[in-house]
């Protein structure tokens, strides 16, 4: 259905919520389900036929019958008011792969049955015991590098007898980030890629390090570097640690990188980060007015991808 | 999917259970077909049976509806309509596939339940009716729940039933009524109902002597009349033929007379069974026509439709006769030949120059000298049936007595006429009213004396007990077998229970069943409302939607209740985890959560690093994850809780 952008604008307004949340009367809305309408005109066949055979009891049910489906949309109210919505977040992806969703919710109060969360065409299912909580995952498909706002959220349910949908729609102040779809690179055409050998900001500071031992885990570390086979016998995280007899460091440049467009050129940046990174390698990143210096672990990766993801778009 | 598996068996048993009162009533065909077609839907979902084509499907509703037209063919009404809705039913299931199919089978399934109520309304099928209500809501919401167990749903499908009741007592109540039918109700109920005809012929009341089935309730606001004096008019006949009494004459319908309750008047209450004719059974002698009545010249009653369903009426009766007017010569007609001894018999009371008292008096004296036995077996009599019964056979019942009363006098030039209806009934110790049965039915006269039509019951005299005891002390039983105490106390204790029933069904006909538009109005009017003026029609809208109001108003209420005394579990526990450790000088800090808490104790105190690492991740999966064990997490902290340090 298409709006006038003021309206639409207005309606998402409304929708707009602030996190953590609990959904109440001013964001439920209830209408009869398709189902609902045709019950509906069985319930008049039902009253039709009462009137003509002046029947009592075909009138009792059939009153009965109408009492159960209006107190079935009170259900489908009580369902859904109530429930709490704690936390929504949204994890990086590399452009064109879904972005993970995960939201909180708390079940306040009362149990929560059959309950659907939507956005866009991703869809999942769950039910809350009174005052539990749960994790839910939704695949959010991503189209474009950049900031990835996160769209109009449904919290909905049919529960008890489908015959009325309540639902929910918000806005939550979740906005997530995608990388810029990284171009596959593999160690045979890295020099290629990045010219002839070590000039400019590429230098070979030393070869890579070889594994030798573990020592307790640092924050810096990176959780790429624990050693899970060593925490697991108890007593805290260990980290992997790699001789440095031999380390080496690598700068990748803008603009001594061979790419034929703007946007190609950051794809190529994105999979020399992923690649590094997947290697252990310490590197850096120097972009148009801006240096990243070297360092390594998944806080540097994502500090790259996201200064490459909020590039500018076109050149 | 297995879930789609089982909930296509829930909504087929809920199916079953609302169809189960149609399987005796349906023609044969159609209940092989109904179960045969279920049985092969459930192989579908079970054992992968292929789906039947569209064109197999297509011509399978052809045939059945064929089959249908020609079994119901002209008359085609409710039976054909059910016999329709059951092969529907059956057909849908086999090609049941989607969740939107199980939603239309459980719709058609209400439908089913509702359509039981045109056949019986009786106390244990409404019950079972709201029970599977109950069902087919429980299955819809075993549909929606995503619930792999049942319990839960069921409660839900119960809750919303006791939750709506109220709701729709209201609406039963305040929704107006109609009088009568929108369209023409097919008449199928001509079959099975007993009672009598509009003749009275040799054996035609013996019949009924056998039949324990009721034909009306009496409920008297003060006490019940003395049985002896019971006699239900319901029925004048004025003509004889020499074999029957009919009624020929026109009955004139004169004004119904309303207003005030006349001198000496008994008020009651009458609730008749169907009989689908148009008599009103009434207690001698009915004086106000209540409304939808007419009140006739011989003082019976009619009803202006035939009594299809049951009814009540609000009558009024006096026990004396009112004067009459002189009765023309077609109340002393008799046919022109046959019975020569009777008229002989007649002939000479007249000569003697008897009186009509006098007359009724000698005929009531040689039925009661003339060795006359009662008995409902008095055998085929052919021709000139009065002399065979009074001079030949003298073996009969109430209506070979009535007959032959009747025909002497006439014969004697008295006007008389035969009057059929009930004698007697059955008081109700547990309801306090009063059970006329099919078996109290009864035949008697009425004579012209003095300016009024009386009763004389030449019955009364050969069979005095007939009155007091009714008809079962001549129902032969079983060849003179007596039988033991225990067995009659144990039939004691039955009749009790038999009272007991029936006082419930009665009370369910009168408050349920009997809720008919006379009486929503009496209702409004009791309330101050008129409906037919604008005002009173407004109250009872407002009443209406207060009442409504109130109603969803508690039930929103209940249902957003949030029960904080229900805390979850998983907290409580945990907190009194917390709560002990903080004792012993290991308060858990406001920003630190269960992992951190817990590292921070198992650097502290490395003896306790295991129990409480292992609470502090079953904690997390409970609360964060929405599974875990909680049986498991109880038992971790109960042994925290246990320890000595």
């Amino acid at each position: 259905m298409v709006l006038p952008r003021f309206i639409r604008n207005l309606i998402l307004a409304r929708q707009r919520a602030d996190l953590p949340l609990r959904l109440n009367r001013r964001r439920i809305y209830i209408l009869p389900t398709r189902a609902g309408t045709v019950f509906a005109f069985f319930l008049l066949a039902m009253l039709i036929a009462a009137i003509n055979y002046t029947n009592n009891l075909a009138f009792l049910l059939t009153f009965l019958l109408g009492s159960i489906s209006i107190l079935s949309a009170i259900h489908a109210y009580a369902n859904l008011a109530g429930l709490e919505v704690e936390a929504g977040r949204l994890f990086p992806a590399y452009c064109l792969d879904d972005a993970r969703l995960q939201l909180f919710f708390r079940a306040a109060g009362r149990e929560r049955r059959r309950l659907c969360v939507r956005i866009g065409a991703a869809e999942a299912e769950f039910s809350l015991h009174a005052g539990a909580g749960l994790e839910m995952d939704l695949s959010v498909p991503t189209s474009k590098r950049g900031l990835l706002p996160l769209g109009q959220v449904v919290i909905s349910t049919r529960y008890p007898l489908g015959l009325f949908r309540a639902w929910s729609p918000l806005v939550l102040p979740v906005t997530g980030l995608v990388y810029p779809r990284p171009l596959a690179v593999d160690r045979m055409d890295r020099h290629q890629l990045l010219g002839d050998g070590d000039e400019g900001g590429l230098g070979i500071v030393s070869q890579s390090g070889e594994f030798g031992g573990v020592r307790p885990y640092r924050p810096e570390d990176g959780m790429s570097r624990v050693s899970w086979k060593a925490s697991a016998r108890g007593a805290g995280l260990f980290s992997k640690e790699f001789r440095s007899g031999v380390a080496r460091t690598l700068v990748f440049d803008w603009d001594e990188v061979r790419a034929s467009g703007y946007e190609e050129r950051i794809s190529l940046l994105a999979g020399l980060v992923r690649e590094a990174e997947r290697e252990g390698i310490s590197y850096g990143l120097r972009l148009p007015g801006l240096m990243i210096e070297p360092g390594s672990g998944a806080g540097q990766a994502h500090r790259c991808l996201e200064a490459l993801a909020l590039l500018p778009e076109g050149a | 999917m297995i879930h789609d598996k089982r909930r296509f068996s829930v909504t087929l048993l809920a199916l079953a259970l609302a169809f189960a009162p149609h399987l005796p009533r349906v023609p044969l065909f159609v209940g092989v077909f109904v179960c045969a077609a279920w049985g092969y839907a459930l192989g579908m979902q079970y054992r992968g049976w292929p789906v039947p084509s569209r064109w197999l499907r297509v011509i399978l509703a052809l045939c059945c509806l064929a089959l249908v037209l020609f079994t119901h063919g002209r008359s085609f009404g409710r039976d054909a309509g059910v016999a329709l809705l059951s092969l529907m039913l059956g057909l849908k299931a086999v090609e049941s596939k989607s969740v939107r199919d199980m939603l239309a089978l459980l719709f058609l399934a209400y439908f089913v339940v509702v359509t039981n109520v045109l056949y019986s309304q009786t106390l244990v099928m409404s019950a079972y009716m709201f029970f599977s209500v109950m069902a087919v809501t429980a299955a819809l919401v075993h549909l929606h729940s995503g619930e792999s167990r049942l319990l839960p749903d069921l409660r839900r499908g119960g809750l919303l039933l006791v939750q709506a009741l109220p709701l729709a007592l209201l609406l039963f109540v305040f929704f107006p009524r109609l009088q009568g039918a929108l369209w023409g109700v097919h008449d199928e109920r001509d079959e099975g109902v007993s009672g009598f005809s509009e003749t009275l012929e040799p054996g035609s009341v013996a019949s009924l002597s056998l039949s324990r089935e009721v034909a009306f309730r009496v409920d008297f606001p003060g006490s019940i009349p003395d049985r002896d004096s019971l006699y239900w008019r319901g029925l004048v006949l004025d003509s004889f033929d020499g074999l029957t009494w009919s009624r020929d004459l026109p009955a004139e319908v004169t004004a119904p007379r309303g207003g005030a309750l006349p001198e000496g008047g008994v008020p009651y209450t009458m609730t008749m069974e169907p009989h689908n004719r148009e008599w009103v059974f009434a207690l001698d002698l009915p004086v106000l026509a209540p409304r939808g009545t007419v009140l006739r010249s011989d003082q019976t009653l009619a009803s202006l439709r035939m009594v299809r369903s049951r009814v009540r009426f609000e009558l009024v009766s006096v026990p004396t006769p009112g004067s009459a007017p002189v009765p023309g010569p077609p109340w002393t007609a008799l046919p022109d030949g046959g019975n020569p001894k009777a008229r002989a018999l007649a002939t000479q009371w007249r000569e003697a120059g008897l009186s009509s008292e006098g007359t009724v008096a000698a005929a009531l004296e040689f039925f009661r000298e003339g060795g006359f036995v009662y008995s409902l077996r008095p055998g085929a009599m052919d021709q000139d049936i009065v002399d065979q019964f009074l001079f030949a056979t003298r073996l009969g019942y109430c209506e070979h007595y009535s007959s032959a009363m009747a025909f002497l006098l006439r014969a004697a030039g008295i006007p008389a006429r035969v009057v059929v209806g009930y004698q007697g009934g059955e008081v109700n110790p547990m309801g306090g009213y009063l059970i006329v049965r099919q078996s109290d039915a009864h035949a008697w006269v009425e004579v012209w004396i003095d300016g009024r039509w009386l009763r004389v019951d030449p019955t009364s005299v050969v069979a005095p007990q007939r009155l007091v005891t009714g008809v079962e002390t001549f129902v032969p039983q079983g060849r003179g077998v007596v039988l033991p105490e225990g067995v009659r106390a144990l039939r004691k204790v039955g009749r009790f229970f038999q009272l007991g029933w029936d006082a419930a069904n009665n009370s369910w006909n009168q408050w349920v069943l009997g809720f008919s538009h006379e009486r929503q109005r009496g209702l409004w009017e009791r309330l101050g409302l008129d409906p037919a003026t604008r005002a009173g029609a407004g109250k009872l809208a407002v009443i209406l939607a207060v009442g409504l109001c109130t109603v969803l108003g508690v039930v929103v209420g209940f249902m957003l209740r949030a029960r904080r005394d229900r805390r979850d579990p998983v907290v409580s526990l945990y907190a009194r985890f917390c709560r002990k450790l903080e004792k012993q000088g290991l308060p858990r800090g406001p920003a630190e959560g269960p992992r951190d808490f817990a590292r921070r104790i198992g650097t502290l105190r490395p003896d306790l690093a295991q129990p409480v690492g292992d609470i502090a991740e079953g904690y997390m999966a409970l609360r964060y994850s929405g599974r875990g064990d909680l049986a498991a997490f109880k038992r971790l902290i109960d042994e925290f809780m246990g320890r000595k340090n």
